[in-house]
């Protein structure tokens, strides 16, 4: 990293190295049989160098490319962005801290399997005919960081995931389920999911039949999934100073129902988009974006940040798309670490028996192709099921739901649970309550 | 290189080794408006050891391929501790060749450096921005790779494979009142810069088309006749069809392989959907696929009937069927699965104008869209369409959602056209386990086809 650092030095104004190494371990089930082992071991390196104001970037996963990686990085800067911004510099390696967790680094081979094991004889118990997926997965990584300004950090951290897709065929028809679960800590969250697989799964039986018309909406954690990205969105700094997001401008304005409280928080220790620093070198802190209704913050990186005159809130993270996770080629831009929403007062249960008559949406097809900007979603309902006078009757199908995120938390919001549950999706992570909406236009198709 | 490889298979006492190396350049450029968001070129450079022991796999990916010998014993370890499994390959011929990409040095990707690259798509952003008022932003990108691929197996398989592809998108965004319309068009090509170019003939027609969408009505839903233009119904054959035809999709899975049965009726008899990679120079075209078998031409739907589908060797000895080189992967960081290479619905006899006689009143449903299946079940959002009422083509609505059921609606296609299509761009995903395996470059082709009773929902 030194050597690149040097070099880039040379040929620019600014640069910044960034490498990731990382091992991960997923045991791979298939047909609920153990197929295939696997082991990745990675080394990846990106490159950013600012030349004559404008910013250039660069990747490669050759362990011991330098110089090519530095003239492509150049090369491109002559056609980069005009940009101001000082890379950090702060120095300090926080090595094995608070987000690398001992137990997950020193599972073996048998513990994954054992896992995967244990989540397949859980749904079994109870549907012996299922077709079942199962990975488990350890993974330990190195992320450092060095630039021109001096600045120097790394840290090492842990992931412990586990990944199920049950599909349960039934009479005429089939209910499929895809869940994943990743924490930095060691717990028996493999084997929650597959409990709550089960209890999802005892819903499916019968089909209850669904009217189109404006009813009460329940949104469970993984439901959530067809929400978090019109939510979020609007958040990010790059929108924000464009004044392209909604929320532009409207710092200190009640924009939902005061009960609401959504913070992006990678501090704490188990969620699995928690760091230290993020892919910028900025120290990492908890932002509260809305406190008890009212906008209170945005998410920027440090590009975003100097175009709007504010402080990068340390979500420059390395992400392609929203349909990607961590993508070394890609440039660090405004994301989210860990979205979280604070839970509310009511058990779960007693969410439940508040509704007369609702659906609850519990996996979605189609997130994400709503209008975003505007706030919109519009979803199919993959899992979903008919409450009536306070009890589940049975399995919704053809449904949708479609609304704006922010009308609805600010018109339709009835209630949030006791409980909390973390997510890791393919738009991303997230720890929200159950959410309860009032008048949401369902359709049956 | 080679003969590194050779002797880290060499050195195994696995039941049977493959490794992969690779070496891949890509350039992406990406336009947001007039703003120049994405130049830049980049490299992956890493490998993979897949070691099959008593029948279970042990698969290692890496990017440091001096330590070859440490990761075919660390795949050849994780395959042991996967006690007994069942997986057999089926037989296929030991190939050892050497594929060259070969392109017209007058007309080659590679020769046009990357200030010139930008310069075509800042013209394209330059010529869609000025096309009209009403349209307020656009988005144009492009993405070229250049891969190099050392394939090796213990069965004494040896490939020296290049290949390069270019593709990109573009697409116009207008605005009136509170109404935001896109539409998109790809581009791409094997080799030849000049096919990029030819980007620039449809810039006037997507310009004209948003201009008349963001006036045009919200569908109202409902059941209709549609007539599917051959970029939409391409992507629904990929999507809906196309993913079930995937071997390992079925092949664990008893109801679906019941309804998945070769020689049953999936569609009426003048209906054919193919596979293949031995197609000349598609997106999806390529000599051999990443188990080193020599790609084929593949008939999924025969006359209607079911008659085969993609498999890799595993699958193919799993089901008892012929391996079909199906078998691809994005990269090295993942082991080759059952994938689609060039998909098409084959032409018919049917005009368009055959087509469109007798629709009281349907719907003409064109343009790119973005789906999501789900074993069978699929919901597609379409950019646009056009009424089709007595028989006549109409006005533009907007909004469209199709969701059906895959059996049903390949029953439901009455007519096919006899102008067949294939995409140039785009690529395909597919999640094994929890992680997302996109994007890979393939193909979607069809004529027009026409289909009875498809639900459409407005947004």
């Amino acid at each position: 990293m030194e050597r690149i650092l040097e070099m880039a030095k040379r040929k620019a104004d600014k640069a910044e190295v960034f490498r990731i190494e990382k091992q991960s371990e997923p045991a791979c089930f298939s047909g609920g049989e153990l197929t295939t082992l696997e082991s990745e071991n990675s080394i990846s390196t990106a490159l950013r160098v600012i030349v004559d104001g404008h910013l250039g970037f660069s990747s490669t996963t050759h362990p011991d490319e330098a110089e090519g990686l530095v003239k492509r990085a150049v090369a491109s800067a002559a056609f980069g962005p005009e940009i101001d911004l000082d890379f950090p510099s702060v120095v300090r390696n926080e090595g094995a801290g608070d987000f690398f967790d001992p137990r997950v680094a020193d599972l073996t081979t048998e513990n994954l399997i054992d896992t995967g094991q244990n989540m397949i004889d859980i749904v079994r118990s109870k549907y012996p005919e299922v077709n079942l997926e199962v990975e488990v997965t350890k993974e330990k990584s190195r992320t450092s960081i060095m630039n021109s300004s001096g600045g120097c950090v790394s840290y090492e951290k842990t992931i412990y995931q586990a990944f199920l897709n049950v599909l349960l065929m039934l009479e005429s028809d089939r209910a499929e389920l895809e869940h994943t679960c990743t924490y930095t800590t060691f717990s028996d969250a493999p084997e929650q999911i597959a409990r709550d697989a089960v209890w999802r799964f005892s819903h499916c039986h019968r089909v209850a039949p669904v009217e189109t018309k404006k009813m009460t909406v329940l949104f469970t954690s993984l439901g959530f999934r067809g929400l978090f990205v019109p939510l979020f969105y609007g958040f990010g700094g790059d929108l924000v100073y464009r004044k392209l997001s909604l929320l532009s401008g409207r710092l200190g304005e009640s924009i939902v129902d005061p009960r609401i409280t959504v913070v992006d928080d990678p501090t704490r220790r188990e969620l699995p988009a928690s760091c230290p620093f993020d892919d910028e070198g900025v120290s990492t802190g908890r932002n509260v974006l809305i406190d008890k209704g009212v906008l209170t913050g945005y998410m920027y990186d440090l590009r975003s940040a100097g175009k709007a005159g504010a402080k990068s809130s340390g979500n420059g993270f390395k992400k392609s798309s929203l349909y990607t996770g961590f993508s070394i080629d890609a440039q660090p831009n405004t994301n989210p670490s860990n979205l979280i929403i604070l839970p509310g007062m009511i058990p779960k249960n007693d969410l439940i028996k508040d509704i007369r008559e609702g659906i609850i949406v519990d996996d979605t097809m189609g997130a994400g192709q709503g209008n975003n900007m505007n706030g919109e979603f519009s979803m199919s309902v993959a899992l979903g099921y008919k409450i009536e006078n306070g009890e589940i009757v049975g399995r919704v199908k053809d449904v949708m739901v479609s609304g704006n995120v922010y009308e609805s938390f600010k018109n339709n919001f009835k209630a949030a649970s006791r409980e909390v549950w973390t997510e890791d999706t393919l738009f991303g992570r997230y720890q929200v309550p159950w959410l309860v909406f009032e008048d949401m236009p369902v359709a049956a198709t | 290189m080679k003969a590194f490889l050779q002797e880290a298979i060499a050195g195994s006492n696995a039941d049977f080794v493959e490794i992969r190396l690779e070496d891949s350049f890509r350039t992406e450029i990406g336009f947001s408006g007039r703003d120049l968001r994405k130049a830049q070129e980049t490299r992956d450079y890493g490998g993979y050891v897949r070691a099959l022991i008593d029948g279970s796999w042990g698969f290692v990916s890496f990017n440091e391929p001096e330590k070859l010998p440490d990761f075919v014993r660390q795949a050849e370890l994780k395959a042991r501790s996967a006690g007994r499994g069942n997986v057999v390959l089926a037989p296929v011929p030991v190939v050892q060749d050497m594929v060259p990409i070969s392109a017209d040095p007058d007309d080659d990707l590679r020769k046009v450096p990357l200030d010139e690259k930008i310069r075509t798509l800042a013209d394209l952003a330059e010529r869609i921005l000025s096309y009209s008022n009403q349209i307020v932003s656009c988005n144009v990108s492009y993405r070229e790779e250049n891969r190099h691929v050392l394939f090796g197996t213990s069965e004494g398989t040896l490939i020296d494979m290049h290949g390069l592809w270019g593709a990109g998108g573009m697409g116009a965004i207008a605005r009136e009142g509170n109404v935001v319309q896109s539409v998109f068009s790809g581009f791409g090509t094997r080799t030849r810069w000049s096919e990029i170019l030819g980007a620039h003939s449809r810039v006037e027609p997507i310009c004209s088309e948003v201009v008349d969408l963001v006036r045009a009505e919200s569908v109202a839903g409902g059941r209709y006749t549609v007539v599917l233009d051959p970029r939409l119904s391409g992507v629904f054959i990929h999507e809906a069809f196309g993913h079930l035809s995937e071997a390992d999709n079925v092949s664990d899975n008893p109801k679906l392989l019941s309804q998945m049965q070769l020689g049953t009726r999936f569609a009426q008899d003048h209906f054919n959907v193919l596979d293949g990679g031995s197609l000349p120079d598609e997106r999806g075209t390529l000599p051999y696929d990443d188990e080193g078998v020599p790609t084929s031409l593949t008939y999924l739907i025969k006359d209607g009937l079911l008659t085969g589908r993609l498999h890799s060797r595993s699958t193919a000895a799993a089901m008892g069927e012929n391996p079909t080189g199906n078998a691809r992967t994005v990269g090295y960081r993942f082991a080759p699965i059952c994938r689609m290479t060039n998909t098409y619905i084959d032409a018919g006899p049917h005009s368009f104008e055959q087509m469109l006689e007798g629709i009281g009143n349907g719907l003409y449903v064109v343009g790119g869209g973005s789906g999501n299946t789900s074993k069978g079940l699929f919901t597609f959002s379409a950019e646009k369409a056009r009424k089709i009422q007595n028989g006549k083509i109409g006005p533009w609505v907007r909004d469209l959602v199709l969701t059906g059921n895959v059996f049903q609606t390949l029953r439901d296609i009455d007519m096919v056209g006899n102008d067949l299509y294939r995409s140039r761009s785009g690529g395909c995903g597919k999640s094994v386990g929890a992680r997302m395996q996109y994007p890979l470059c393939v193909s979607m082709g069809s004529p027009h086809v026409r289909i009875q009773n498809v639900l459409i929902g407005g947004r």
